[in-house]
């Protein structure tokens, strides 16, 4: 019945769409999977998207060395074998593997601690992708340069492959009050925040030998880079939140790791290991996505506890050699 | 004062609560918006109308129907117990109006295919005809479903060119696009002065 429509007429990759994306994950469950096969678990689970990778994060601690963009071949496959969103992770920084990751044909692009950072000074120019991405931030400042940078969607950095959740609430305590201290601000206070905020963009002056001054980088020049946050910044004050959807990551294992971050005002939840490094992944999945769903309700909460066997073993954090929030910045 | 129930599973939830206000104000139509988790929350509010928000369909098949939630079944009663009752499905909402996937029929005469349009990076937005409300309308694809057929009892109600995107039966609308994005209220104004008719007429 339908003609087939043009697509090269329409507009893509807009703004809009982008954080329009995120938008539809609202409410879900992001989960972490390495093969088709849990891919498969994943989708009838009710994952609201996979993340493909190669090794989940407590493999990826366990083994150390490089972590780098999952392998083309399992994306594809994956992509294939799914029909809710893929996203993938590339390296801080690592332009190169997001653009990769977006001629395979993924959804949304997570430039992600969880593999090693490939370049100390700045992320990736996200704005210039069709795309979405997702970025992890420890506080407001980082939040806001990731979305002033393109993000269409922002993670807690949580300590992952720990089934720690600590550093998840962490982030999201500092979050939640920085949000509310720069609400309180006067225009000079103001001002000064986005002058702190900036700093994150001089890191390359603390390495030079001759003393090099940031004037230009990959996003613009300084100028431009302050009104920039300057105005992500006006609007979060605005809204009272960050103006993308704002995801809880990293160390969560159990229903109530999930049900404690969405009622810390996080929007869902990305779980890694917890699914499957636990003892029955598809009940797991399963009980994680109502807990996510009924947070506000502690007798289903406590019914998806009951669903579950043993969860992953877990990691003190400072029992850690890699703390995956001290990378990126 | 009218009800709005707001399928709360998963997906775009708030933007159709602001979406609804705004169209409250455009309409002078008060009204009340009550967040609809499990069955029991539709047995309490009784609305007037329901919205059933985009998202994944598969989360909120397993969400909707879990013994917990009960949700879907429940509206999908609500829907059919008054065929003039009115709803608006937007992308994975109106997945679950042309294929409630309960074993009843469809709750619109549509045929319809998920990703129909492809992945993320085939996302668009485009200016389309909203033949519902007798004008151009911007319409917000995201990863969007398609209407791959119509039946007789389906009136078409948005095109992009030749493309069916919005298809209604009965006063149940079905949307493969996101009104709620879009800066428009028109089809939630829709809804609102629908469900205000459909009261008045019942009553």
């Amino acid at each position: 019945m339908n003609k087939r429509v043009d697509l090269g007429e329409m507009r893509h990759g807009t703004e809009l769409l982008k954080r329009g994306f995120a938008k539809m994950q609202e409410g879900g469950v992001v989960m972490d999977v390495v093969t088709a096969e849990e891919a498969h678990v994943a989708e009838d689970s009710g994952a609201v998207s996979v993340m493909a990778l190669e090794r989940v994060p407590a493999d990826i601690r366990a083994s150390g060395g490089v972590a780098r963009m999952s392998h083309p071949q399992l994306i594809k496959e994956i992509m294939e074998t799914t029909s809710i969103p893929v996203m993938a992770k590339a390296r801080i920084g690592h332009d190169e593997e997001a653009r990769v990751l977006e001629s395979l044909g993924v959804d949304m692009i997570d430039e992600s601690e969880v593999l090693t950072p490939a370049d100390p000074f700045y992320h990736i120019v996200k704005s210039d992708f069709t795309i979405p991405f997702v970025c992890g931030c420890t506080s407001l400042g980082e939040a806001v340069r990731r979305i002033a940078e393109g993000a269409a969607m922002i993670r807690t950095k949580g300590e992952a492959g720990t089934g720690n959740v600590v550093s998840a609430v962490k982030h999201a305590r500092l979050l939640e009050a920085e949000i509310e201290t720069s609400s309180n601000a006067d225009s000079d206070q103001r001002a000064d925040i986005v002058e702190k905020i900036l700093e994150g963009y001089r890191r390359l002056e603390e390495n030079s030998e001759i003393g090099a001054k940031v004037s230009k980088t990959p996003f613009g020049d300084i100028e431009s880079i302050r009104s920039d946050l300057a105005s992500v910044l006006d609007e979060v004050i605005e809204l009272g939140r960050l103006p993308v959807v704002t995801f809880s990551a990293g160390g969560i294992a159990t229903p109530s790791d999930a049900a404690l971050m969405m009622s810390h005002g996080m929007d869902g939840v990305f779980v890694g290991s917890g699914i499957f490094k636990s003892s029955d992944p598809a009940r797991t999945a399963e009980a994680i996505v109502l807990a996510t769903h009924h947070f506000e309700d502690p007798q289903v909460v406590a019914e998806a506890s009951e669903m579950v066997g043993e969860a992953m073993p877990g990691l003190e954090i400072d029992s850690l050699e890699v703390k995956l929030d001290e990378r990126g910045w | 004062m009218l009800r709005i129930g707001l399928v709360m599973l998963q997906g775009a939830r708030h933007s159709h609560i602001a979406a609804l206000e705004r169209a409250s104000t455009e309409t002078g139509i008060d009204i009340e918006i009550h967040e609809l988790r499990k069955s029991s929350d539709l047995d309490s509010s009784e609305p007037h109308a329901i919205v059933m928000p985009g998202g994944e369909s598969t989360t909120m098949r397993l969400t909707g129907n879990d013994p917990v939630s009960s949700l879907l079944p429940a509206v999908f009663d609500w829907i059919r117990a008054d065929t003039e009752r009115p709803v608006l499905g937007t992308c994975a909402g109106a997945i679950l109006l042309a294929e409630p996937g309960d074993g009843g029929d469809s709750l619109v005469d549509a045929k319809i295919e998920r990703n129909g349009f492809g992945t993320q990076a085939d996302s668009f937005q485009s200016n389309i005809q909203a033949v519902a409300l007798g004008r151009e309308f911007p319409g917000v694809f995201i990863r969007a479903p398609r209407f791959t057929s119509s039946g007789g009892k389906a009136q078409v109600t948005a095109k992009l060119g030749n493309e069916v995107v919005g298809v209604m039966t009965n006063n149940r609308m079905a949307l493969s696009f996101h009104p709620e994005l879009s800066g428009d209220t028109g089809f939630h104004e829709w809804l609102l002065r629908t469900a205000e008719k459909h009261e008045a007429d019942s009553e």
